[in-house]
C-alpha cells in the first residue's frame, strides 16, 4: 500500500482568514519524492493551501494528514516537530524583522537540530552560492532587495534535511538563471525522496519545473483541478 | 444595550482576560521548569531581553535612584537628626526604600520602557505575519517568544531593584554628608540599614520584583499577541498592556505587603 507524506481529503477552507481565495473540497496526495506543480490565478497571492498543509489553519471541512496523522489529532509538540521537517518559501513577508537574515536562515536548524551557527553556516553558504549569493546576508531583512531576500528564502527552505518543500511563487523577483539553479537543486532533492509543492503563476515555470511524472494542478477560484502528469 | 447588560459584558470580558492571563502564566511556569524548552535559540532571546530590559536600563534607573536618594534619604536623615531619632534611620530607610519605593519605581520604569516595547513588538509581528513565519518553522510562539520575555522581565526587575536600592542609599548618604546633615560614619550607616533588614524584607523584595515583572511580561505578551490584522490595533494593545500592568503592579504590591507584614 502506497504511503503518502501529505494528504488532503475533501478539504475546504474559507477565504475569510485574509486569503485571496478559499479551498473547496480539495483532495490530493503527495508521496515521498513527488512534486506537485500548482498553477495559481493572477489575482491569487495568498492561498490557504500551504497553511493547511502545515496545520496552521483548521479546515472548515475535510482532513489534512501529514506523515499519516491528522493535524487535528497532533499535540502541539508533535505539530511543531512536523512543521520543522518542512522547508517553506512564503508567498509574502517571510522574515523575523529583529533578526539578521543569516540568523533567520539558520534559526530552525539551531532550534531543532541543536546545531550551532558555525556548524550550520557552511551548508547554508554553499546553498547560497548555488543561487548566486556570495555569502549569507548579515543584515536585517528590511535592508535587502526582494531578489536577494527571495533567494535567501530558498536557502532557508532547503537547509538541513526537509522532507517536504512548500514553495509559494519562489520564482517571483528572481532572474531566470537563478530559478534554473533552484529547479536543478529541486530535482536532486526529489531524487533523494523529498516531496515538494511548487505554486506558481508563471505558465512557463509550471511546464518547465516539473520533472516527468509530476502531478500538475490548477487553481480555479477555490477549486483545485488536476491537469495532467508532466 | 442596557446598563446592566453593559456591566455584565464588562465583567465577563475582565474575567476572560484574567483567566487567559492565569492560563498563560501557568503554561509559562510549566515550560520554564522543563529544560527541553530552554533550547539555545530560546536562551538567546532571554539574553537579549535581559540586555534590553535590565542592562540597558541601568543608567536610567541609577539616575532616578540618585535623585530619589537625594530627596527621600536626605529628608529622612534631616528630620530624624532634628528629632534626635538617628537610630531609626535604618528601619525607616528599609521601610521606605527597600520595601516600597525601590520595587515600585523600578517596576514603573520597566513597564514604561520594556512592557510597551514588548506589546508593540509582538503586535507588529502579528500584523506582518512574523509569528506565523515562526510557527511555520516549528517554533511555537509560546516557548520561543513568550517564555524568555516573561522570565527576562522578572530577572531584570529584580536586578534593577537591587541597583536602585544601592544607588539611592549611597546617594542619600553622600548628599547628606556633603550638606552636613549626616552625622554617622559610612560604616554605621551601612550597619544600621543592614541590621534593619529582616528575612521578611528579603521575601518582600523578591516577591515585589519577580511577580510584577513577570506579570508585566505576560500581560504585554498577551496584549501584543492579541493583535490580529490591523496596524492600528498595535497602539491600542500597547496602551491596554501598560494599564493592566500598572494595575497588576499595585494589586501585587499591596497583597505582598499585606501577606509579609501582617
Amino acid at each position: 500500500m502506497q504511503t503518502y507524506l501529505l494528504e488532503f481529503s475533501d478539504v475546504s477552507v474559507s477565504d475569510e482568514e485574509n486569503y485571496d481565495a478559499g479551498l473547496s473540497s480539495v483532495s490530493f496526495t503527495l508521496a515521498p519524492g513527488e512534486l506537485l506543480m500548482l498553477h495559481a490565478e493572477k489575482q491569487q497571492q495568498k492561498l490557504p493551501l500551504f497553511d493547511a498543509a502545515q496545520g496552521l489553519v483548521d479546515p472548515a471541512a475535510g482532513v489534512v494528514t501529514y506523515r499519516q496523522q491528522s493535524w487535528r489529532e497532533m499535540s502541539p509538540d508533535t505539530a511543531a516537530v512536523n512543521r520543522a521537517s518542512m522547508g517553506r518559501v512564503f508567498e509574502a513577508w517571510g522574515w523575523v524583522s529583529n533578526l539578521d537574515v543569516d540568523e533567520n536562515i539558520t534559526l530552525k536548524a539551531r532550534h531543532w537540530m541543536r546545531r550551532t551557527a558555525e556548524d550550520v553556516e557552511p551548508e547554508a553558504v554553499a546553498l547560497a552560492r548555488r543561487f548566486g549569493l556570495d555569502d549569507l546576508p548579515r543584515v536585517r531583512p528590511a535592508r535587502l532587495s526582494r531578489s536577494i531576500l527571495q533567494r535567501a528564502q530558498w536557502v532557508r527552505a532547503l537547509l538541513g534535511t526537509p522532507e517536504l518543500l512548500l514553495l509559494a511563487y519562489p520564482e517571483q523577483y528572481v532572474e531566470r538563471a537563478h530559478v534554473d539553479a533552484l529547479m536543478e537543486l529541486l530535482a536532486e532533492r526529489l531524487a533523494q525522496g523529498v516531496s515538494a509543492v511548487w505554486c506558481t503563476r508563471d505558465k512557463e515555470i509550471w511546464n518547465a519545473a516539473a520533472p516527468k511524472g509530476s502531478a500538475r494542478y490548477r487553481m480555479r477560484g477555490s477549486d483545485l483541478i488536476k491537469e495532467s502528469e508532466a | 444595550m442596557n446598563p446592566v447588560g453593559q456591566l455584565g459584558r464588562g465583567v465577563i470580558t475582565k474575567w476572560r482576560q484574567l483567566r487567559g492571563l492565569v492560563a498563560l502564566l501557568v503554561t509559562v511556569a510549566w515550560l520554564a521548569l522543563h529544560p527541553r524548552y530552554w533550547r539555545a535559540t530560546v536562551r538567546d532571546v532571554l539574553v537579549r531581553q535581559v540586555l534590553f530590559t535590565g542592562v540597558e536600563a541601568v543608567r536610567f534607573i541609577s539616575l532616578i535612584a540618585l535623585l530619589v536618594g537625594m530627596s527621600i534619604v536626605l529628608q529622612a536623615q534631616l528630620w530624624l537628626t532634628k528629632f534626635g531619632q538617628s537610630a531609626l534611620l535604618g528601619p525607616l530607610l528599609v521601610a521606605v526604600i527597600i520595601r516600597e519605593v525601590g520595587p515600585l519605581l523600578t517596576n514603573f520604569v520597566v513597564i514604561g520602557r520594556s512592557g510597551a516595547a514588548i506589546a508593540a513588538e509582538l503586535g507588529n509581528m502579528r500584523v506582518s505575519g512574523e509569528v506565523r513565519v515562526l510557527d511555520a518553522q516549528g517554533l511555537d510562539p509560546l516557548p520561543y517568544l513568550v517564555l524568555p520575555r516573561v522570565v527576562g522581565m522578572g530577572i531584570s526587575v529584580f536586578c534593577l531593584t537591587l541597583v536602585f536600592i544601592g544607588v539611592s542609599l549611597f546617594s542619600g548618604y553622600v548628599s547628606g554628608m556633603l550638606l552636613g546633615v549626616t552625622t554617622v560614619s559610612p560604616g554605621m550607616f551601612t550597619t544600621s540599614v543592614f541590621k534593619a533588614v529582616s528575612p521578611s524584607d528579603v521575601v518582600n523584595v523578591i516577591a515585589k520584583t519577580l511577580i510584577p515583572g513577570m506579570l508585566t511580561g505576560a500581560i504585554c505578551c498577551q496584549e501584543g499577541l492579541s493583535v490580529e490584522r490591523s496596524i492600528t490595533e498595535v497602539p491600542q494593545a500597547t496602551t491596554r498592556g501598560l494599564v493592566r500592568s500598572v494595575m497588576a503592579l499595585f494589586i501585587t504590591s499591596a497583597l505582598v505587603s499585606l501577606l509579609t507584614y501582617m
